[in-house]
């Protein structure tokens, strides 16, 4: 499918100043792609040169077209000598390359130079005709869609899922070629940044060839990331979850033609339309998996914990082709023991998905989060086209992590990320998710068949579902606590439930989240190559192990029972190890109520030292209840009573310690093996684990009216207003070398974060109530005595007064939730649920699209008003919220009043979205939003654009006079963001969603007053509609079918 | 552990109005922390000092980047760096032009050369306003000066249009600008009791009458320098009070129809020649650049000075100033009517703005 990319130059504005004498420039612009250039001509003597260029045509494969970046050149026009480079703008143009998205990307963009920073804009506008080819073993994969949201983006459906898909290409670093010595610093960077560039397209390129041959049409949850490995390479790698989607406007969706997608697509007539096996072959429910499973010793929540102590002894060499290859972790047993491996089709090895949210009935039960780490020797890429060596070890990693799964009983991993810590020539490489078991109705055919097998219809799965063990209790592999759910008494729960996703939409949540962080250094001698990493891989364990007391420590202080999101990041410095881990904690009401902590002293018969314990444990015991009140956890007690069933064993387990805590003699006895018991014990035992008591104490909850948390959204919080602040902020400080020790480092580093923290609340002040969504801190450790935590976030508005402003979004989930939310209704323990409902239950498995039947969310409805919101306010509040914004569907999908009432609401939904929603926002030109999220409060996206990956070097060697370290990362992060927004405005966007920034190397050299800072972002660009615009539409053709539920709406809040 | 680097960046870059207003008063970080910390903002907000340190220096860091665009306001509109709402744009520049009234009266009138930024450090001392913010003042007015120095047409239009000043803005600084073209002294002691809102007044009603562009908007005018030829023949009005016949008449003229009206009507009287004669000689010198420099000396000299020494009510000075330029039109012997409305109609409206304690 080759193509003619056309491009034209328009215009510039606000260009430098370079000829001196006349305070003006003779600005001409040479246009590259490939191998072949354009010129303009030079426009004389002025800073807004308006060239108004011919069209200038390349005729170009299409494997091309998705590699190279188009590159803009700014010049200088000198007569004498050689002419001077502006800067320069490089346009990725894939998103051209399918129908679906932008069709011209047209603006002004921000022209960069690597050492001058942006230096005026230029008009370009470029357009590509693409020739239809139906060559079979084409290179190219045009027409594949990515996105970086972790979730089937809004407006599209999920035909199938098929999986993991991962690549990864290598080259040389061109920093670290022997001609970098004699070019100019400008020269190497615009090499890097265009070699990068040049990477990802590749890399992209391959993916979709992978995803076609999976048969599906998009990747979504896009991760690409770098590894600088110095002189050993540059790595660009990407994982991702492939899948078939359909546009939910398109009413094709709803037929089962097979050509259905291809007519969406109409340059990519490879992608093959769903295989629709799949669809007849799931019609009944799943659920858990009794019989014999694998045993294995696990925690619940972290089953790295165990593997890293039996582990441990393992770590040595391997053979092989490396250096040295060092693990932390045993390559794991299991295979050869419990398991067959190769349950699952060989065509997709790991069972991997990149996403953290589901469509509902997706996700059936969650196991708990598997992770794997391996410390490695870096080498020299010998080949760049054969990238083995660096596939191998991801390989080794993957297969680590699916084995971990395994043993929880579970076939998948969901919310699955990789990561890379880089000190010198020792690499920790990290993956991570959780372990699932999930619904293989979205699933291609073969994937998880064979677990099905084994699975028993018992149940439906219910919003407690996911909450349910998948291991077999009776075997139960290692010692954790379960009790009955306490949702729906049925199935087995463990007592705390980590996961790396989001919380599910259809989970029940008592009270508010709250950000959890567990931070803590380690410090490591200096030392070499083997030994290096040997000393890395014996401390990792104990840092895992460290991080996760900490985080559990914490949640019980809070008074939660469930962590979301969680990423634990370990970074590797030439003297230390830095590990921190974030994540929401969340109060499931599925789950048991946790137990408290309990403080426990070495030394008995001490009269001021046994003050001084329970000193400290009136203290705890304090915080416990005020952040009980602070998140508003108050667990409805009287539900046990209501279903009449035995008051769970944790509570008189935690009243057992209670009462032993009195006598320190007994308090040694206790196991302190996490799984056993709820009431969490400390041992005070040495100044250490004082410090560790106090620290955890020290953490101060963020002012009134603020709330945070690293997971899209809030759970406890849904009536968000439409403003929205993303922001980045760094902070890099200079450890005293002189004291270092592990503790003073843990208060350095402790101290750092908290006041990052505040300094974001106290900025932020202004938006109060607000609540700081997807806080990402990532670490780095840039030299011997620095630290630096980058944080992203976005700060969203909430309406305090739970007004009636129900947003897009919700609606939208709504939708989803649609057909779990009447099964939650049955489930809900009030006598509001009563009879009429449950007589017609819904079966998971059914189409989710039929599920959202008016004639039983009406009633549902019109019974919230009998709810009494004192004595149950927490659950209702939200769930008068569902119920509230099911009125608003119900309503929505009335409104084409042609179609049936069962297909009322996706299709309604989608027409009247086509129908109303006008091109572009006019009403917000200019303005980009970012967010980190994948939707925009108040807000409905309506299309998106493409991917946006940039890569942006920035070097100066006029440090002090650019302000400062201070002053020059300010101005560059603000670049980014401005180039970021050009992009996205010249696709035709107004805001990009799954905003992140991957990457943000610092270096810098004060003394020879020189800096240089690396950053990569990416997220999706899209088109949003606001609301109000929206709502206007849909209020002007009330009908009688709606007007119940729409009056409902508002009794009801 | 010292914090090496401590960025903030947000999409939208915010703003805090209270610590713009700090860097526009020229403090340095620690005295803007200070300032904050005395607000009692650390206990409204639980905040610590260190936390108020961190994001007065993020944004300091900001409005520096900021002012280079701020020196061409509409560089601020279409740059992309900075994402800032439109009404927060208006803000920055609105409050960035906006200057102290003392400091105005300073150098209002003066050479906005390098000579006279050596004086700043004296406005400074005299004033107490940070030398700083004195420095970001008066180069405003020269960057405003050297804008729309050449440029044609309304003086206030172009200000606006090249610095999206709002209306009361844009024409304070029409007079600046008027003033420091004209030279016009300002700064004699006899001048101290006028204050810049009487000057921005008369510079208002000279621009309108008295330049290029008052006569035909469609010229090659500007509305900085006064008309030359109108200047030129002011001299005609000489015989006014040159020639005897036409003063004693005048005056009969104005005594006829003020008597009985006038309070001061006596001190009037007796006094109307020495007032007249200053009137119209102040329009005879005006073609030399020198006498156009001390017109409101010699205003304040020649007219408001000998009426206040006479307690003349504000009234008075208006009926008198009123029945002085009407009297001429009925003076036969006087060709020059057109000439002398453009004169006095401009002078009473100034006169009497002058006229106060």
């Amino acid at each position: 499918m080759p193509g003619k990319l056309k491009v034209k130059i328009v215009a510039g504005r606000h260009l430098p100043v370079m000829d001196r004498a006349s305070d003006l420039t003779d600005a001409f612009v040479e246009v590259k792609f490939g191998n072949t250039t354009f010129k303009t001509d030079v426009y004389l003597k002025s800073l807004n040169p308006q060239w108004n260029s011919e069209w200038f045509k390349f005729e170009v494969d299409d494997e091309d077209l998705q590699d190279e970046p188009l590159q803009i050149t700014v010049l200088d026009h000198d007569t004498y000598s050689a002419n001077d480079a502006i800067g320069k703008v490089y346009i990725d143009i894939d998103p051209l390359l399918y129908s679906e998205a932008a069709t011209v990307i047209s603006g002004w963009f921000p022209i960069y130079d690597t050492i001058h920073g942006i230096r005026g804009e230029i008009n370009v506008v470029v357009k590509v005709d693409l020739f239809n080819d139906l060559n079979r073993f084409r290179q190219s994969s045009c027409g594949v869609k990515f996105f970086c949201t972790t979730s089937i983006p809004k407006c599209y459906r999920a035909v199938i899922i098929h999986g993991f898909v991962e690549e990864l290409v290598v080259n040389e670093d061109p920093e670290y070629q022997w001609i970098d010595r004699i070019r100019t610093p400008r020269a190497s960077n615009e090499a890097r940044q265009r070699l990068i560039s040049l990477m990802s397209g590749e890399l992209q390129r391959k993916i979709g060839l992978k995803v076609l041959e999976m048969r599906g049409n998009a990747v979504v949850g896009y991760l690409q990331c770098f590894d600088l490995e110095g002189e050993s390479g540059l790595v660009v790698r990407a994982i991702g979850t492939a899948c078939t989607l359909d546009k939910l406007s398109s009413p094709a969706a709803f037929l089962p033609a097979c050509n259905s997608p291809s007519k969406e697509m109409k340059e990519s007539p490879l992608v093959h339309p769903p295989s629709h096996g799949c669809r007849s072959t799931h019609n009944s429910p799943i659920h858990t998996a009794t019989g014999s499973r694998l045993t294995q010793n696990f925690s619940v929540s972290v089953p790295t914990l165990i593997y890293t102590g039996m582990g441990s002894g393992s770590a040595g060499k391997e053979g092989g082709p490396f250096k040295a290859l060092l693990r932390q972790q045993t390559q794991s047993a299991l295979e050869q023991r419990g398991g067959s491996p190769h349950r699952f089709c060989r065509r997709r090895e790991f069972p991997f998905f990149t996403l953290t949210a589901f469509p509902p009935g997706f996700l059936v039960h969650v196991g708990g989060v598997v992770s794997a780490r391996s410390v490695k020797l870096l080498d020299r890429i010998h080949n760049p086209d054969e990238p083995e060596t660096r596939d191998a070890w991801w390989a080794e990693i993957r297969q680590e992590i699916k084995s971990h799964a395994k043993a929880l009983g579970c076939h998948a991993v969901v919310g699955y990320s990789e990561s890379t810590s880089i000190c010198e020539e020792v690499c920790i490489l990290s993956a991570s998710g959780t372990a699932a078991v999930l619904n293989p109705r979205f699933l291609q055919d073969g994937t998880v068949e064979g677990c099905l097998e084994q699975r028993l219809e018992e149940n439906l799965p219910t919003r407690c579902g996911f909450c349910h063990i998948p291991y077999d209790e009776l075997n139960m592999p290692f010692p954790a606590h379960l009790t009955y759910c306490y949702n729906c008494r049925k199935q087995k729960v463990p007592d705390v439930l980590f996961t790396t996703i989001d919380l599910p939409t259809d989970a029940t949540v008592i009270g508010k989240g709250c950000l959890i962080q567990a931070r803590l250094c380690r410090l490591k001698k200096k030392a070499q190559a083997e030994a290096n990493a040997t000393a890395i891989s014996n401390l990792l364990p104990f840092m895992e192990y460290e991080v996760h007391t900490q985080l559990m420590n914490k949640l019980k202080l809070k008074g939660m029972n469930a962590l979301f999101g969680l990423r634990i990041q370990i970074t590797v410095g030439e003297n230390m190890l830095m590990g921190l881990a974030s994540a929401t904690g969340v109060y499931l009401a599925a789950l048991p109520t946790p137990g408290g902590i309990q403080i426990a002293g070495k030394t008995p018969n001490d009269g001021s030292y046994e003050q001084h314990i329970s000193h400290m444990q009136k203290k705890i015991n304090d915080t416990i209840a005020k952040n009980k009140e602070l998140y508003e956890i108050s667990p409805p007690e009287i539900s046990e009573e209501i279903i009449g069933s035995p008051i769970p064993e944790p509570r008189q387990r935690s009243r057992l310690l209670r009462s032993q805590s009195e006598s320190s003699d007994e308090v040694t006895e206790l196991d302190l093996s996490h799984g056993k018991k709820d009431a969490f014990v400390l041992e005070i035992d040495d100044t250490d684990a004082m410090e560790d008591v106090h620290s955890l104490l020290t953490d101060v909850p963020p002012p009134s009216g603020f709330y945070s948390c690293n997971t899209e959204i809030m759970p406890g919080i849904n009536n968000w207003t439409s403003e929205i602040q993303m922001f980045t902020s760094v902070r890099v400080i200079r450890l005293s070398s002189l004291n270092l020790t592990n503790q003073a480092l843990n208060k350095n580093f402790n101290d750092l974060c908290e006041n990052l923290l505040k300094s974001l609340y106290f900025k932020l002040r202004s938006m109060i109530p607000c609540c700081l969504c997807h806080v990402n801190f990532t670490v780095s450790l840039p030299e011997d005595e620095l630290i630096q935590v980058t944080v992203t976030a976005v700060a969203i508005t909430f309406d305090k007064n739970q007004a009636l402003q129900t947003t897009k979004t919700h609606v939208e989930k709504s939708l989803q939730r649609a057909s779990t939310d009447n099964e939650e209704l049955l489930q809900f323990p009030l006598e509001l649920c009563s009879d009429s409902l449950s007589s017609h239950p819904l079966p998971p498995a059914k189409e989710h699209l039929e599920s959202a039947s008016s004639n039983s969310g009406i009633p549902a409805a019109q019974r919230a008003t009998s709810v009494d919101y004192s004595s149950f306010a927490d659950r209702c509040s939200s769930w008068i919220e569902l119920i509230k914004l099911k009125a608003q569907t119900i309503r929505r999908g009335s409104i084409k009043t042609t179609v049936t009432v069962e297909k009322a609401s996706p299709v309604g939904d989608g027409n009247f979205r086509n129908r109303s929603a006008p091109p572009c926002a006019n009403s917000t030109v200019g303005v980009v939003k970012m967010t980190p999220l994948s939707f925009i409060p108040g807000a409905k996206i309506t299309k998106y654009l493409g991917i946006i990956n940039m890569f942006f070097i920035r070097e100066t060697t006029s440090l002090r006079e650019e302000g400062g370290v201070s002053g020059f990362l300010h101005a560059f992060i603000a670049e980014v963001f401005a180039m970021v927004r050009a992009h996205v405005a010249a696709l035709g966007g107004n805001a990009v969603v799954s905003y992140i920034m991957k990457q943000c190397v610092f270096m810098e050299n004060p003394n020879k007053n020189q800096a240089q800072c690396l950053i990569n972002v990416s997220g999706d660009a899209v088109v949003f509609v606001r609301e109000s615009d929206l709502e206007v539409v849909s209020t002007q053709q009330p009908t009688a079918n709606c007007q119940s539920s729409c009056t409902e709406g508002e009794v009801t809040t | 552990m010292t914090s090496e680097l401590d960025i903030f960046v947000g999409n939208t870059t915010l703003i805090d109005e209270d610590v713009y207003r700090l860097w526009l008063d020229g403090y340095s970080v620690t005295d803007a922390v200070a300032l904050r910390v005395r607000s009692g903002i650390l206990e409204q907000t639980g905040a610590t000092a260190a936390v108020l340190q961190s994001d007065t220096m993020d944004h300091y860091r900001t409005f520096h980047m900021l002012e280079r665009l701020l020196h061409a306001p509409p560089k601020l509109l279409h740059q992309l760096i900075f994402q800032i709402p439109p009404s927060r744009q208006a803000l920055l520049i609105e409050r960035y032009y906006a200057f102290d009234e003392a400091f105005v009266r300073e150098v209002l009138g003066k050479k906005l050369s390098k000579g006279t930024k050596k004086d700043l450090d004296d406005i400074s001392t005299k004033t107490g306003i940070t030398l700083k913010s004195c420095r970001r003042q008066f180069d405003n007015f020269k960057r405003v000066f050297k804008v729309v120095e050449e440029m044609r047409g309304s003086l206030v239009d172009n200000i606006q249009q090249h610095f999206l000043l709002s209306d009361r803005l844009a024409r304070d600084y029409a007079a600046i600008v008027f003033f420091a073209n004209n030279r016009f002294e300002t700064g004699k002691k006899k001048l101290q009791y006028l204050s810049f809102g009487d000057f921005a007044f008369c510079a208002e009603l000279m621009i309108q009458n008295w330049t290029l562009g008052a006569v035909d908007s469609q010229m090659d005018d500007m509305d900085m320098d006064l008309d030359k030829e109108f200047l030129q023949d002011l001299k005609e009005l000489k015989v006014l009070v040159a020639d005897k016949d036409l003063l004693d008449l005048h005056k009969s003229l104005v005594c006829t129809a003020l008597r009985g009206k006038l309070g001061v009507f006596s001190e009037m009287e007796a006094n109307f020649k020495n007032l007249s004669r200053g009137l119209v000689n102040v329009a005879a010198k005006l073609t030399h650049n020198k006498d156009v420099r001390d017109l409101f000396v010699d205003l304040v000299e020649k007219f408001v000075e000998p009426c206040r020494s006479d307690h003349w009510p504000l009234s008075d000075v208006r009926f008198f100033l009123n029945q002085y330029s009407a009297s001429v039109h009925s003076l036969d012997g006087f060709r020059h009517q057109t000439l002398w409305d453009r004169y006095m109609g401009t002078l009473r409206g100034c006169l009497l703005r002058l006229y106060h304690d």
